[in-house]
Order: C-alpha cells, then structure tokens, then sequence
C-alpha cells in the first residue's frame, strides 16, 4: 500500500488513451456531449464516449423507445444518429477544443460499413480513440449480429484494425453464453481495450393493453439491475485477457465504480445514471479519489484488478 | 453555453396538497429568482430515493412566482406515488427548466387554450402570461368526470372565461371537450388574430389537430412522453414531425400542431 499523505493519481492509459481519471460517459448516454455540457465541465470527464455512429444518418426504432422495469430500464433507440459526415462537419469542431479524450463509438450493417466510418473518423483527426459496438440488441443489422457470432466479430474487427492505427475498442456483447471467448477473439484481432458490457436484451409487456412497451418488442436492459451480471463478466474477462478493460453495466456511484475497478476493469463508464443524476460522473471522480485516499492506494495500478484474491 | 439555467439542486417542498382525486399540487421553494422558468417548459423530479423506480418523473411547470415553483400532478404509479407521501419540510431533487415552451411572442388578441384532465397542468402559467401581454383567453377544461377536475380559481383571478365539459355529464357540459371547443371554434372570426393551445391525451390532441388544420390558425400541442433523461441525450421519447424524429423533451414538449405526424401510440 503508497503513502496515504499524498493525493492519489487517478490518471490510467486505456490502450494508448492517456485519461487524466478512469470514469468515461457511455455511449450513448450523453449524446455529442453538447447536452451534458449545460450541466458540468467536461473536461472533468476521463473521457467522452459520443452516441453510435453510422455511414449514413439513422431515422431509429418507432416510439415508445424506453420503459423503467424494476431497479432499470429497456430501450429500443435503434442508433438513430446523424450519421459520421454530419458528425465530423457539425459536432466534431466543438469536440476537438475540450480536454477530454474522445471515443468514437461506431456501428454499421456490415463490416466493411464499420471499416469505412472508422477510416473517416481517423482522418479527421481529433479523436482519440474508437469504440466498436458489435453489440446494440436493437438494430436488425449489424449491431449484436457481430458480437454474438464469433466468426463476424474476428471479421469485423481484423477489418477495422486495417483501418485505423487509433486506439481501437471493442464492445462486448453480454448475450452470449460465454463472454470470454468474444473477448479472447477482440484481443487477438488487434484491439487495444474492451468495453464490457453492453445492455442485456429484454422485454416488458403491458398487461391492459396486452402489447409489448416498447414498439421494438424488445430491447436493451441498463441500470442497476444489470449491475451483478456486468461485474461478472469483467471478472471473468479481466482473467483471460491483457488488454485493459472499461467496465459498465449500471454504475450509479463511486462504490459501484471502484467495485468494477476492483474486479479488473481500468476505466470505467457511467450510461444510465447520466439520466437518473446528471453530474453521476463528477461525483464518481471525486468519490474514487476519496476512497483510494481512505485506502491509502496511490495510483490506478495499485486499484486496478486489487481484488484479494484468497477469496 | 446555457449552463446557468440548468440546475440539479434540492428544493424544500412548502406544500404538497391534494386538489382532486389523486391529483396534487407541489409547491417548492428556491433560494434563487425563477425568471428562466417559462410556460411550457418542464422539470425532472426525483422519485425515489433508492435505484427503484430508477427514473425521474417529468412535470410541466404548473405555476411560478419568484421564488417558487408549482408542479400539479396525478398518482399514476411508483413514482406519483412516492412524490405524493413527501410532507412540507421535506427535500426533492430537481432538474430543469428544460425542453421548449409555448410561442408566447406571436402578436394574438385571443387564446383559446384546451386542456384534457392533466393537461390543464402547464395552463394557469400560461394564461397568466398572456393575461399579462393583454390577450383575451378562453379555458376549454374537460376530464371524464367532476371529482378529476382542479378548481379554475386562478384562472377566473386573472380574467379567463372557463368552459368544462365532463364524459359523464356530473360538470358542465356532458360530452368530450373537443365537442365544445369545436363547437366555439366555428363561431370565431378567423380575423380575430387568435392561437389555440391544447394539452392533454394524444387522441384529445390528435382531434384539436384535425380541427384546426387548414384554418389558418395556429395551434401548439404540449406532449407528454415517457423520458429518462429529459435533457435531449436518450433519445427516448421522440414524436414522428414532418423533419423526422424530435425529441420530446428538447425540441418539445410544445410543437406546432401543423408539424406532428401522429402515428404510433
């Protein structure tokens, strides 16, 4: 254990993404960061994770999109986004003046798709780093189709790691039986870190109108409630890879954070409580730090992973 | 950035008062002057304090003074439910203004305003507003039956006409409340240079529509969807618009009748 008398350093590099602290907003959660930047300064963000991206704007699933189910909540957006040219043009200037590090995340309905918006966003330059989600249970192509399939996730990930020399991430999907092989085939492929996890696909049903709730039928589960099931899976991958891991699954608070750092994760991000508390993440930094003081633990690496292991 | 306006602080409740059958009238109070807070626009409130219900609530602003706050709300589930056993004293935590309100800055001489059961929530602001800049308003007020109806005094304080009508007849007119705004509707001079404003439940508002549509007269319908964030960032809780997509909670709650496609539910 360090010296408890000094301030802990929370700085971590993700795969090649120096971070000043571990604590990312996920994707899809806070928008191109503009919405969330009425509320705090960014730049108290490890790093900024923008909404998916696709070559071509995307209209979304109909409404309603989103239901709360017990201690979360599904949602069906369908990654409607404004599409990678829009995002360069419009949103990417404004991006590029904040200090924080970001995180393209990225979809496409096929892997060559996936490719093309990573060679674009590489070329812009200004960010730093690309998340591929190979794991969004809500759109009919692309999205989970790649990460279930072991096969199309090797493709689709030997296919992006030729198109960019960015640190490159990839998205894990937790709808499949074992998550650990996804992330063996990610990390031989190339990719710098994995994200883990994304939402658990679900339903709910409206029992007087006998209709599903969402007009997708089903969708994806966050919050707290997938919080065990996230925790899990990072263990278990953090056992079987050397890549650093950003862990994610209903983080509300700095216990829930330092609970994903502990079972092996190097960052992690925050999606849900973006919307239940806004500033979640501010005060999640601030939390980590106090804890890592309280313990006495002085940098990341004597966190990261520090699970006593006699147990 | 408007970053000043937005706030995540913790108000003390003055009140927490129940008008009609499951519907209550929360009066919050702020250290600071409420002045960005506008008719139309709405807060995210706190429902819990534990991770279940996990979502705030959104409310449109039912009234403001200075340094209060009035939100007027139906116990529907969880949440309603948890807000309705707060006591004055207590604390709840709070987002906004958010979203974008009512056009106040069209010149009109009369408002007709039409309000189905909650609906009438972000309408005593409202025609306070346009009292203020001098326009006649007319408050259509319909619900399914007399015990769901809020008294209307503030409304009659200002100079408002009311008109009710109730689905069983136990208040005012027996029938549907676009049966009596259509009704008036016909009788106005389009010369008058008037706007309808409607709130209320979707098919209320969808029949507001038809009736207004190719008259000339502009007509802004407040929505209400299920949100999580209420900040533009979900993408949740968007309305089918003639551009696509918009979101409820940011480009509304309040649009312009004209551009709503209505389908879905």
């Amino acid at each position: 254990m360090g010296s408890g008398n000094t301030s802990p350093d929370l700085s971590v590099n993700l795969g090649g993404i120096p971070m000043k602290n571990p604590v990312m907003t996920a994707s899809g959660t806070s928008g191109y960061g503009e919405e969330i930047a009425e509320i705090y300064d960014l730049s108290a963000l490890g790093a900024l994770t923008v909404k998916g991206l696709s070559l071509e704007p995307q209209r979304g699933n109909p409404p309603p999109r989103i239901c709360e189910t017990p201690a979360g909540m599904l949602n069906a957006i369908g990654l409607q986004n404004i599409g990678v040219h829009a995002f360069i043009e419009e949103k990417l200037p404004a991006l590029r003046e904040l200090d924080v590090a970001v995180i393209a995340n990225v979809y496409g309905h096929c892997a060559e798709d996936y490719a093309e918006v990573v060679r674009l966003l590489t070329a812009a330059g200004g960010i730093d780093g690309i998340e591929l989600n190979i794991s969004c249970p809500n759109v009919k192509k692309g999205g989970m189709v790649f990460g279930t399939d072991p096969m199309a996730t090797r493709e689709v990930v030997r296919l992006v790691r030729r198109a960019t020399s960015l640190p490159l991430l990839v998205k894990l999907s937790p709808n499949v039986t074992d998550i650990t092989e996804f992330a063996r085939i990610a990390e031989g492929e190339g990719a710098d870190a994995l994200s883990l996890i994304n939402t658990l696909l679900g339903m709910a049903i409206d029992i007087s109108t006998r209709r599903p709730k969402l007009a997708n039928v089903m969708g994806g589960l966050s919050g707290p409630a997938i919080q065990p099931v996230a925790l899990r899976m990072v263990y278990q991958v953090a056992r079987v890879v050397k890549v650093p891991l950003v862990g994610m699954g209903g983080i509300m608070n700095a216990a829930d954070a330092v609970a994903f750092l502990l079972a092996g994760a190097s960052a992690i991000a925050v999606g849900t409580a973006n919307f239940v508390d806004p500033p979640a993440p501010v005060h999640i930094v601030q939390g980590i730090r106090e804890y890592m003081a309280a313990q006495g633990i002085d940098s990341m690496e004597n966190l990261v992973g520090a699970l006593e292991k006699d147990v | 950035m408007s970053r000043h306006i937005i706030r995540n602080v913790s108000s003390e409740i003055l009140e927490n008062q129940e008008l009609a059958v499951q519907t209550y009238r929360l009066t919050l109070s702020f250290a600071e002057d409420l002045h960005h807070f506008t008719p139309g626009r709405f807060v995210m409130v706190q429902a819990s304090t534990t991770r279940d219900p996990l979502l705030r609530r959104a409310f449109s602003i039912h009234d403001v003074s200075p340094q209060q706050l009035r939100i007027l709300y139906r116990v529907v589930g969880r949440g309603t439910e948890w807000i309705s056993r707060r006591k004055s004293g207590d604390t709840l935590n709070l987002v906004g203004p958010l979203g974008t309100g009512f056009d106040l800055t069209s010149p009109i001489r009369k408002a007709l305003l039409i309000a189905g059961g909650m609906g009438i929530a972000p309408f005593t602001f409202l025609a306070k507003r346009l009292r203020e800049q001098g326009v006649e308003v007319l408050l259509f007020y319909g619900a399914r039956t007399a015990s769901e109806l809020v008294p209307v005094d503030a409304f009659k304080a200002c100079g408002v006409s009311v008109l009710t009508a109730t689905d069983d007849g136990s208040r005012g007119e027996p029938g549907t409340i676009t049966e009596l705004f259509q009704e008036h509707f016909r009788k106005v001079e389009p010369s008058e240079a008037f706007k309808v404003y409607a709130c209320g439940p979707r098919p209320m508002l969808l029949e507001v529509a038809r009736i207004t549509r190719n008259t000339g007269v502009a007509c802004e319908v407040s929505l209400e969807s299920m949100m999580a964030c209420g900040l533009g960032t979900c993408m949740g809780c968007v309305m089918e618009t003639r551009t696509g997509y918009r979101r409820v909670c940011r480009e509304g709650p309040v649009f312009d009748a004209e551009d709503l496609l209505w389908n879905g539910r």
